[in-house]
This record gives C-alpha cells, structure tokens and sequence, in this order.
C-alpha cells in the first residue's frame, strides 16, 4: 500500500544517483576490507571534508610514500614545524640506528616517556597525505595528485576543558616522480579537474596545489582518534584493549593487526606522553618487526623504519613507522595493502589501500589554540 | 514466502532465501560479500543521500556495507522469516544515520529555504557545486522532517523512501510491527498536517 504522502517525500528527497566513480570507490573501500580480512583503514573526519566533495568517496585511502622532489617536502610547514626537529638528545646508552626493532621501540618509549612537561594543553600536528584514484588529464597527459593535510590537536591538561582540532589541507601535487613528469608535460597546472561533479547542474571538481583556508573547532571527542586516545597506559591492558577493539571491528589481532592499529594511534591520534610510551613497549614484543633502514617520511624527513608486513590470504599488509635514528623521536608513519609484487611487497598499481602520516609536534605547551598554518 | 517455506527456514540451517544464503556463506568465503554490495548499494545509497544529502549519502552507504562485512557474524537467521538481509542493511544505515544527525538536520534546514539555490561548499578545496531545489512543498516537508523525533522519522523515511513493509522495518530497527505502525500513523499525521490538508498533491499543483 503506497500512500500519497509517501510518495512526495521519496520524490522531494531523492537525490540524483550516485556517479559511477563514487559507487565504484565505495565497492573498493567494501574488497579491500574483505581482501584484508579486517576492516579498511577509517578516514579521519578531517579527510571527509575535503576528500568527499563532489562525491569523490574512498579517494582518500592514498599516499605517496616520498614526495618528488620539488614538489613536496617540508617547506611550507615552517611555522607549525617546532617539533619536527629533534629536541632530544639521545641517551649516550641507545641503540645505534642497525639495531634491531625491539630495542629501538623501546628506546622511543623511554624517549617520549620524557616528553612529560607543563603546559595547558598537549599539542600534537600531524601531517597526512592521502592520494586520489581519480587520474587527472591535461592536454594528453594522465597523473595523480596527493593532498597533504595538516590537523593539529589540542588536548587541556584539565579534563573538563575543553579540546580544539584544528585543520587545514597543504593542497595537492603530482604524486610520485612519474606523476610529476607527466604534470610538468601537462604546463604545470596548479588546479587539477578531477572530472564532472555529482549535481544535477553539472559543473565540475577542481582540486587545488595550493593550501587551504585553515579552521580550529571545538572537539567533540567523539571521533575515533579521541577514543583511541583514550585507552590505558599500562602496556598489558593497552594490549588487552587494542586486541579487543580489532575483535570488535571483525578482525583479528594479529601482530599485523595490533602494529597497524597503534601505528595509527602514534600518528594520528592525540595520545599523550604516557599512552604513547605504552604502545611503544607493545611493539617491541610483536614478532616480525624488523629494521627497514632508512626512510623519508611524508614531509621529507629521514629516520630509520621499523617495519611489519603480514600475508593474508592474497593480500600483503605492511605498516611502518619511521624513527629519528639519534633520539628515537617518532616522525611518522604509513601502511600500504594490496596483493604482492614480484618482491612479495604490496604491489599498489593494482589497487590498494594505502595511508601515511608524519607527527611534526607532540608536546605540552601553554599556547592558546589558534588555526593551523601551514603554507 | 509460503508458510511451508516460513517453516523450512526455522528449521533448516541452509536458508532458501539468496541473500541469506550469501551472508552465511560469506562468513567462511568472505568474498561472497561483495555480492550483496551489488545488489543493495544503489538502493541504500539512495536512503542515506535522502535523508543526508549525495555526498554524506556516499559515504554513510559506503560506511554501511563496511559495517556489515565487519558485523556479518551478527546477523540472525531465528527471527521471523529466518532473516532478512536487505532490512538487517537498512537497520545498519540507520543507525549510522543516527551520529550524523546535525548532518540530517542541516539538509532539512537547506531544503527548508524556499527557493533554495545555491548550496556551495564552504570548505577551502570543496568544490561542491550549486544545486537547485525546487517545489512548493519541499520546506513544509523538511521543517515537518527535522521537527518529528528521530524515531518516527526512521519508520516514515523506511517506509516511504526504502519502500520497507512494517515486517522489514520491524526487522531493521529491531522494534515490534505494532510499534512501527503506531509510528508511522503519527508520523504520516504530521507530515499530512505539514503538507496542509490530505491531499498533499493539491497543494503541489502548478508549484513544482
């Protein structure tokens, strides 16, 4: 029985169907969670802002591990950047940067152990890069951008008050060296269309190179970073917790697993000092980790990468964090999933998942929360 | 469904219906999931960009089958009628919709503005583009939406929009069919009340 009413609200609500490209990114979100056996990593409300416009939905699963050069780098962070230079030296008993994994995560936990301070508020930015699928096309020429954007929170000493997240996106680039070959071919462009807008008016998605507007919010400490950094600081519970919420979420807490999740939670979440020192101390028990040498992080930064990567069925996980080699400081972080290559790693050209972040500050301060600016 | 069917569902562990089929065997072969991706995404999409807009409806319908891959061990086969996938989805949608809730409202806010025109992103790099609304009846509509309690709004919009029976609303919000149907009698009055009168699409004439 369909009565009258009922067909004026489905008509005054409907929207114009989803475009192909965004149906299709969905399904792609749904496989790599399947092909993961665990659940596609979850875009920061952030990303949602800016990634989602236009209906460009799991775009935001990218990154580009290295910046070309050129393009990227870590100018134009200057001004958010005070934690991005090593503050701490090195105790002279540490382990040199060939150590293995286990002793240098524990040389970070006792590195940011000491990170205790006074302060109003414990500060940390973040830098994410998230690239798109879509390809963009000029004059006969095909590449793919990255956005980085910066999101800063401010987390009060004093549980009652109140917490500030701040954002902003550094704008897109050509993604990889090849990808600002075929951009340089193209002229240059500093805005890239990304093809025709969900709207019935036509129109379409323009992304640009440069930054955007910067904005500060209240937190409502709701989103799932503020949860994760609401977990305890003792190691055992930390761990006892983290394998319950990758069960939760329909995985299982694999070292796979449990290393991406606190990756994510060193990265992007706003744990504190102690938080952060017991996660360090949970992945120097996980097996597998090792050494990956050298790597830049995604603001050019370089340090030593420990690394884990785990085969699941068809799909190859691998997650990293990149350490300062003298002070253990954590500069950032990523994963990638895809099937393997010919060398066993992710092999991303044919689709994947793939996220990376770098931590410019983490750190109590008593400045007042402002707008985040990067340029 | 014939009631030899009904009964063969409760005491058969291997459902006859396809979609049940696929969810349990999903759970060995998780694959198989991708299937009801196929089959219901389009339809979802269309419930959450109703009542969130296109671009929030991407995302919640995206978010949605997410869920349920995750939940899929969750879904259960001994209610009434051995299950129903399509309303467990809707129910799952729903729910999501619920922690989007100021972003339900602000699209009832924005169909509410008569003549509503532009909606521009206000996002930096969100290049969001103008869409039109139009029809007399869209605000009366929108504000009688935003002021109904999120409870009866779910049944009218399952009902009207998903085109869900009281059994499947029942299934998808987990409440019993007399309450969906108390809910969505209040729910239509008010809408009716709404619109002006009980014909809403006198009203519409010559206005669209």
């Amino acid at each position: 029985m369909m009565h009258t009413e009922d067909h004026v609200i489905r008509t005054l609500l409907a929207e114009p169907p989803a475009a192909a490209h965004t149906t299709a990114a969905a399904r792609r979100q749904l496989t790599d969670a399947i092909a993961g056996r665990r659940p596609a990593r979850r875009r920061a409300p952030s990303w949602r802002v800016s990634l989602t416009g236009g209906g460009l939905v799991a775009a935001a699963a990218g990154v580009a591990l290295v910046m070309a050069a050129g393009t990227g780098g870590p100018a134009g962070l200057g001004a958010t950047g005070s934690g991005g230079a090593p503050g701490v030296a090195a105790p002279p008993t540490g382990p040199r940067a060939d150590a293995g994994a286990p002793q240098l995560l524990l040389a970070a936990a006792e590195r940011v152990e000491g990170t205790a301070g006074t302060g109003r508020y414990w500060r940390v930015a973040t830098v994410a890069e998230g690239a798109l699928y879509l390809p963009v096309r000029v004059k006969g020429e095909t590449f793919h951008v990255a956005e980085r954007r910066l999101t800063e929170t401010w987390t009060p000493r004093d549980p009652g008050g109140q917490a500030w997240e701040g954002r902003q996106s550094l704008g897109f680039q050509p993604r990889t060296a090849d990808d600002e070959a075929a951009w340089k071919r193209a002229g240059s462009p500093r805005t890239f269309d990304l093809g025709p807008a969900d709207s019935p008016q036509g129109g379409h998605v323009i992304r640009r190179m440069g930054p955007g507007r910067a904005e500060l919010t209240r937190s409502t400490g709701d989103s799932d970073n503020a949860g994760l950094a609401a977990l305890p600081a003792d190691p055992a519970k930390l761990r006892a917790e983290v394998d319950t919420l990758i069960t939760k979420q329909g995985g299982e807490p694999t070292d796979a697993a449990v290393f991406a999740l606190l990756g994510h939670l060193l990265t992007e979440a706003p744990a504190q000092p102690e938080l952060r020192a017991a996660a360090f101390t949970v992945l120097s028990t996980l097996s597998g980790v090792v050494n990956a040498g050298s790597r830049a992080d995604v603001t050019g930064r370089t340090g030593v990468a420990v690394e884990l990567t785990q085969t699941a069925g068809t799909f190859v996980n691998r997650s990293w964090l990149i350490l300062d080699p003298t002070t253990y400081q954590l500069l950032g972080g990523g994963m990638q999933g895809a099937t393997p290559g010919k060398d066993g790693k992710p092999d991303l050209s044919r689709g994947g998942k793939e996220s990376a972040a770098a931590v410019l500050t983490a750190q109590w301060t008593d400045q007042t929360p402002a707008p985040p600016q990067g340029r | 469904m014939t009631a030899l069917d009904a009964h063969r569902l409760r005491h058969d562990p291997v459902s006859s219906d396809p979609d049940v089929t696929t969810l349990l065997g999903s759970r060995a072969d998780p694959d198989l999931f991708a299937v009801l991706f196929d089959r219901y995404f389009a339809e979802l999409r269309h419930y959450a960009a109703s009542r969130l807009g296109g671009e929030r409806g991407d995302d919640l319908a995206a978010e949605t089958f997410l869920v349920a891959f995750r939940t899929r061990e969750r879904f259960r086969t001994d209610g009434p009628g051995g299950g129903n996938v399509r309303a467990w989805l809707y129910g799952i949608a729903t729910n999501l919709i619920h922690r989007q809730r100021r972003d339900e409202q602000r699209r009832y806010r924005a169909l509410a503005r008569a003549g509503a025109v532009a909606d521009r992103g206000t996002s930096g790099d969100d290049a969001t583009v103008a869409r039109v609304t139009a029809g007399a009846l869209q605000p009366a509509l929108a504000r009688a939406l935003a002021a109904l309690p999120a409870r009866d709004r779910d049944v009218l919009l399952l009902t009207a929009v998903a085109q869900l029976d009281y059994a499947e609303v029942s299934a998808a919000l987990g409440v019993p069919p007399g309450t969906v149907g108390s809910r969505l009698t209040r729910a239509r009055r008010a809408v009716r009340a709404a619109f002006g009168g009980d014909d809403p699409t006198r009203i519409d004439e010559g206005k669209a």
